[in-house]
């Protein structure tokens, strides 16, 4: 190879790259006009849709100042709401993830009448009024209702109890992990656990092994989105919880509460609150999303 | 250990993938399965690994009837045309995965593991890249990975479902040559499935041309390509001209309505007629393709066009132009009633 030009290409690129660095971050060649443009309207729509009420809730709490800020955060009775929403949501989107792979699994894998329907049925909690739900599972579930009675029987209360908020999670946080795991599953070549086998792995082997850390990264997507949609939901579960303060009082309606009686700092305090570990919380669960995938598929 | 397949049958909804299909594969061969898509041939593959069920029949290895016997416990390395290679574990750990999932008491200590891993990735000319991700290897290396895979657990059958089928033409051509090789050494009894009649010729000791759920011809290499045993199994093999004998004038011999089957490059081609025999055409095109030249003979009689190839050189000496008159003759006429079709 004949080098005339006395200078390693490797340089001229290595310049050549790094002063289109800059630019390179945000702009990728691309056969379709117009980045300027959308990429402008992304920023201006989210701003005016997501950060502006958002920094608004900043802006308000920052008026009350440190200390009575830290006082409303802190009261008893908001920490225990946290802890009843934190946890239901967590243990409830866990749940979940057990059961709508499950689903997912069943509903891509097996071919049995009545399929469709069970499908459809699936996406019911997206669009049934969460109040609606609510209603309807707390008749179920209370010591005298359908349901309820038998639980009675074994002293187990569900309705009007943390339970009971669990079940109200559990019901409208399924669709979302089954909605994203199947996709997944449906593109999951089968020889993958035909090699598997021939190989001389067993059932479980196969779905520790093989199938569960291809599901993964989908799994922690469907998991984050049930555990948002937990904190987040108050319909179907101040009908269902009883709704004690200390007990069953989930952070949503202790900020509705606190509005009913003009206490502004408290509600914009504990929502500021909440704000702040939803985001830490939904980032760690994103992190882990991106390290699965890259472990899942390594370029 | 030797595979026997007994009147094998199996049917798809609508469809009849195999039709009582017998084989015997000896110890120690490697087979090749040749014949068009939808033949019938990777269905044949997978009922010998377990993978489909037959509807009747049996399949034996070394004289046991496999039947109630799972894919699990059949002792057989699959190597897939994708190579379903476990995209989440290094090379080392694909390799590694048979090993591994064995029940405790008969799993070898993680440093037997490792030496045998080592020992096959050296054995595939992989040497170093047991770190890598399978996203992070050519097509060639992943093929070599996915067999390394399968022979770790040492297995007593190999069965590889067109191995090479998702390879450019080159790479297809070593890595042909390099299983062949790899075969010699390890004399394990393997079956492979190809659409490729190179392929199949160059690479198995023998040869089992299939269509539509049927075998047509089991035989060597040679076997098949010189005496092949009906026109499929003819035209299969490569390029082929036909000659219906009734237009020819020396059909006297046969009453019957037969087709004459050659190959392009076994075609005696005469400036001048030397016999009667000769079919008169006219050059109608020309093209070369690297050492072969491949001419177009337009049939006077309006019989059609026949295909002749010539080695480049003799294409030179013989300065042949569009629109020469040529007497074609066959060199090694095959007939075939016409009844058999």
């Amino acid at each position: 190879m004949s080098n005339t030009l006395n200078v390693d290409p490797a340089d001229l690129s290595r310049d050549y790259f790094r002063a289109k660095a800059w630019r390179g971050h945000f702009r990728r060649p691309s056969v379709l006009p117009g980045f300027g443009l959308t990429f402008g309207f992304t920023l201006f729509y989210l701003t005016l849709i997501v950060l502006v009420p958002l920094s608004a809730l900043f802006l308000k709490s920052i008026q009350f100042g440190a200390e009575a800020f830290w006082i409303a955060a802190t009261a008893p009775r908001v920490l225990a709401a946290f802890r009843v929403s934190f946890g239901c949501a967590l243990l409830a989107a866990g749940l979940n993830v057990v059961f709508g792979l499950l689903l997912a699994w069943v509903l891509v894998r097996y071919r049995f009448p009545g399929r469709r329907v069970c499908d459809a049925l699936v996406d019911l909690p997206f669009a049934l009024p969460t109040a609606v739900a609510g209603i309807s599972l707390a008749a179920l579930y209370a010591p005298k209702g359908w349901l309820g009675q038998y639980f009675a029987d074994w002293g187990i209360k569900v309705a009007f109890t943390p339970l009971g908020i669990m079940v109200a999670l559990l019901f409208v946080g399924i669709p979302f992990v089954v909605r994203t795991v199947q996709p997944v599953l449906e593109n999951f070549d089968l020889s993958y656990e035909e090699a598997a086998t021939t190989l001389g792995a067993n059932r479980w082997q196969i779905f520790s092994r093989v199938l569960l850390p291809a599901l993964l990264p989908a799994t922690l997507t469907g998991f984050a989105l049930a555990f948002a949609r937990g904190l987040g939901e108050y319909g179907s579960v101040i009908f269902i919880a009883g709704n004690m303060p200390m007990v069953s009082e989930i952070v949503p309606l202790l900020i509705v509460t606190k509005l009913e009686q003009y206490d502004y700092t408290g509600a914009t305090a504990i929502a500021v609150v909440m704000l702040m570990l939803s985001f830490a919380m939904l980032l760690v669960i994103n992190l882990l999303q991106a390290w699965a995938r890259r472990a899942e598929q390594r370029r | 250990m030797s595979i026997v397949i007994a009147g094998v049958s199996k049917a798809f909804v609508g469809f009849r993938a195999l039709n009582n299909v017998s084989l015997e594969v000896p110890t120690g061969q490697l087979v090749a399965l040749l014949g068009p898509s939808g033949c019938g041939k990777t269905t044949l593959l997978r009922i010998v690994a377990g993978l489909d069920t037959q509807d009747s029949g049996a399949v034996l290895f070394d004289g046991t009837d496999m039947s109630q016997v799972s894919a699990r416990d059949r002792g057989v390395g699959f190597v897939f045309q994708q190579y379903a290679l476990f995209r989440h574990m290094s090379v080392f750990d694909n390799i590694a995965f048979g090993l591994t999932v064995k029940p405790r008491s008969e799993r070898p200590a993680a440093n037997a593991i490792k030496q045998k891993v080592e020992q096959l990735l050296e054995l595939m000319q992989l040497g170093g890249l047991g770190q890598r991700y399978p996203s992070q290897l050519s097509g060639g290396q992943r093929q070599r990975v996915a067999l390394a895979r399968a022979l770790a657990v040492e297995p007593k059958v190999l069965l590889l479902d067109e191995p090479f089928g998702a390879l450019d033409a080159r790479v297809r051509k070593e890595l042909r040559r390099w299983l062949r090789k790899l075969h010699d050494e390890l004399h394990v009894t393997s079956i492979f499935v190809t659409h490729d009649q190179e392929e199949a010729l160059e690479v198995a000791d023998t040869v089992v041309v299939m269509n539509a759920g049927k075998i047509e011809q089991v035989g060597s290499p040679d076997d098949i390509y010189d005496s092949p045993a009906s026109p499929f199994v003819y035209q299969f093999l490569g390029d082929v001209n036909l000659f219906q004998t009734n237009a020819n004038r020396n059909a006297r011999a046969e009453r019957l309505m037969s087709t004459v089957y050659a190959r392009p490059h076994e075609l005696h081609l005469e400036r001048v007629p030397s016999d009667r025999e000769g079919i008169e055409t006219r050059l109608s095109g020309q093209r070369r393709i690297g050492a072969v030249v491949r001419l177009l003979l337009e049939r006077t009689d309006g019989g059609g066009v026949i295909e002749a190839e010539l080695t480049h050189e003799r294409y030179l000496s013989e300065q042949w132009r569009d629109g020469d008159r040529v007497w074609v003759r066959p060199m090694h006429p095959r007939r075939f009633s016409d009844a058999v079709h």
